[in-house]
């Protein structure tokens, strides 16, 4: 599709960096962040309302990611969308970076909100949807989530007070990839028919292929005017793009050696 | 005459939310507990109900303050820091924001509600944390100076708030400085280290120690415990053989502690804790759990006299 052409060359260059920085660093969770470079380059391309020039724009749309060991592919994002050089990518988890190993709060960077401790970020942006209705403004707010992180009970508090002040600027988008730390998520603590959970919440539910375009800009389509708080359910591969890391838990936050660092890297050049 | 720092702390909050229209408060289920009834009928724009919620009520909180509001969180200090400790240390002050814990019915003074209602520990919990302000008003007057002072400053604070209603201990509104420590009663052989409620009973025990014995004894209020106003301490260790610490908390990581710290990094001096010793609460009247559990004015004077004696053991055997 010719139309998302940019999308698809985007998303490549956030999964290189990622494996790049990830790599260099020695350390990191490889798996969530290749999953949604897709959704990552979509939100930041076609969605959002920012100025990366003006990043504390006051009009700005809000972005805040609450699974914050995912932050590689949120700092390439950002990289790629200018608000810093994309040579601090390689600062990643050394001393004294503004790209720490979790998100450390930097607006002028782009970075909303710190997060790595599960189950906060959407309280925060819960927050920040409150004040900006409140105060009448037009302003969206979108946070990141993931299937595992619903595990997390401040989460469904949140849920309550996102419906209960029916906070129709917000967005909730949550990777669902299948996996977490210690194995899927099904088999570590089940979060079984999530959708209908959500619905019950009295929240709007959008399901995608978090790997198609098309599929994401159609979904999407249909729900930006729904005056809900909204959830976008990303069905995602973890480490989408190579192919002996794909599905399996074990990437979720290993290294590769050098050997099968170069397979990687070829696997995505090629794709 | 009785008053509550509840009541206190409403009255001022009442009139910061008319001076400040970016005060939020935000209550988890305990707005009367809190005495919030007024500002919430008054200013329901600056008013947030979130329910049972403690841990989600700071992340709210944090989202506001991004927004350039300052937010004060309020419910029983058991809960707030007890359950939400992670929240704070994360949303608020690894992001450093203008947000304000006030824990209220800390200590034992909650009395009948029993052991899972008496915060003991708070301080320790937020003292420990980078960016965050800690205040420990001793009586009404204190609380509202303190309220204010909690709005004024910018970034984290911890504001303790007892259930126990106070007589005026200190005519202190006029000399209060932040971060600065009010010596009530100047140093002294014995000087006597307290926070809160605490203080009521120094001063107590400072006077029947004169009386009695015709010992003065010197008494200091501490009401912000972070910043630690070290500079007032070594002076006062100056004039010092025993220091007696007093709170109405765990004897580990409270007010002792830090004056310990201190101490022992600039002048070492002989110290007596009074303090919850490494015990739960339980239910009982005020004045009986201050009993059980030795916050009393003789076991003050018992710990001060038992502090010179070792002095003078020490200083004999030299």
């Amino acid at each position: 599709m010719t139309q998302f052409q940019d999308l698809t060359r985007l998303s490549k260059q956030l999964r290189l960096d990622v494996l790049q920085m990830i790599k260099h660093a020695g350390s990191g969770h490889l798996a969530g962040s290749l999953g949604m470079a897709d959704v990552f380059a979509y939100f930041y391309h076609q969605v959002l309302n920012h100025r990366p020039q003006e990043p504390q724009w006051s009009d700005r749309d809000y972005f805040l990611l609450s699974a914050g060991h995912i932050c590689p592919v949120w700092y390439a994002t950002l990289a790629r969308f200018n608000y810093f050089d994309p040579q601090l990518l390689s600062t990643l988890r050394q001393l004294n970076s503004p790209l720490q190993g979790h998100p450390k709060r930097n607006p002028d960077l782009g970075i909303e909100n710190t997060s790595g401790p599960l189950g906060q970020g959407i309280s925060m942006a819960a927050g920040l949807a409150y004040g900006l209705q409140q105060a009448g403004k037009k302003n969206q707010v979108f946070v990141v989530s993931s299937d595992g992180e619903q595990q997390e009970g401040q989460v469904w508090e949140a849920y309550l007070f996102v419906t209960h002040y029916h906070l129709k600027n917000l967005t909730i988008i949550i990777d669902c990839n299948g996996i977490q730390a210690s194995g899927r998520v099904s088999q570590v603590m089940s979060i079984a028919d999530l959708k209908d959970k959500l619905l019950a919440f009295n929240f709007a539910v959008g399901v995608v292929d978090g790997h198609d375009f098309a599929n994401i800009d159609e979904v999407w389509q249909s729900l930006v005017s729904v005056e809900h708080p909204k959830v976008l359910l990303c069905q995602t591969t973890p480490a989408k793009g190579i192919s002996f890391m794909e599905n399996d838990h074990y990437w979720h936050s290993k290294i590769p050696d050098n050997q099968q660092y170069q397979q990687a890297l070829t696997e995505l050049e090629g794709s | 005459m009785m008053q509550s720092m509840r009541d206190s702390f409403a009255t001022a909050l009442l009139s910061l939310a008319q001076e400040h229209p970016d005060l939020y408060v935000l209550s988890a289920d305990l707005s009367s507990s809190l005495k919030l009834e007024e500002l919430k009928q008054a200013f329901p724009q600056q008013y947030l109900e979130v329910g049972v919620s403690e841990q989600n009520m700071i992340g709210v909180a944090a989202g506001l303050a991004m927004l350039g509001k300052t937010v004060i969180v309020t419910s029983f200090a058991s809960f707030n820091p007890g359950r939400n400790w992670e929240q704070i240390r994360t949303s608020v002050c690894e992001q450093n924001l203008n947000v304000k814990i006030v824990g209220s019915h800390a200590g034992l003074s909650t009395g009948p509600d029993g052991g899972t209602h008496q915060a003991l520990e708070d301080l320790a919990l937020m003292t420990v944390l980078p960016n965050m302000k800690v205040f420990v008003p001793c009586d009404h007057q204190e609380t509202t100076t303190l309220t204010q002072e909690l709005v004024l400053q910018s970034g984290p604070a911890y504001l303790r708030l007892s259930r126990a209603d106070t007589k005026l201990i200190d005519q202190h509104q006029s000399h209060y400085h932040f971060g600065q420590a009010r010596v009530i009663k100047k140093p002294q052989d014995i000087t006597m280290i307290a926070c809160g409620l605490m203080v009521d009973l120094a001063l107590q025990a400072a006077e029947e120690l004169k009386q009695e014995l015709d010992l003065e004894v010197g008494v200091i209020n501490y009401h912000t415990l972070k910043p630690f106003d070290s500079a007032t301490l070594i002076e006062a260790a100056k004039n010092t053989l025993v220091f007696v610490t007093l709170e109405e908390h765990q004897k580990i990581g409270g007010l002792g502690g830090l004056v310990a710290g201190v101490l022992s990094e600039n002048d070492p001096k002989n110290i007596e804790m009074v303090a919850v010793n490494d015990l739960f609460g339980q239910s009982g009247s005020q004045s009986e759990l201050f009993q059980h559990y030795q916050l009393t004015v003789d076991h003050i004077k018992d710990k001060a006299i038992a502090g010179l004696q070792k002095r003078i053991n020490v200083s004999k055997k030299k």
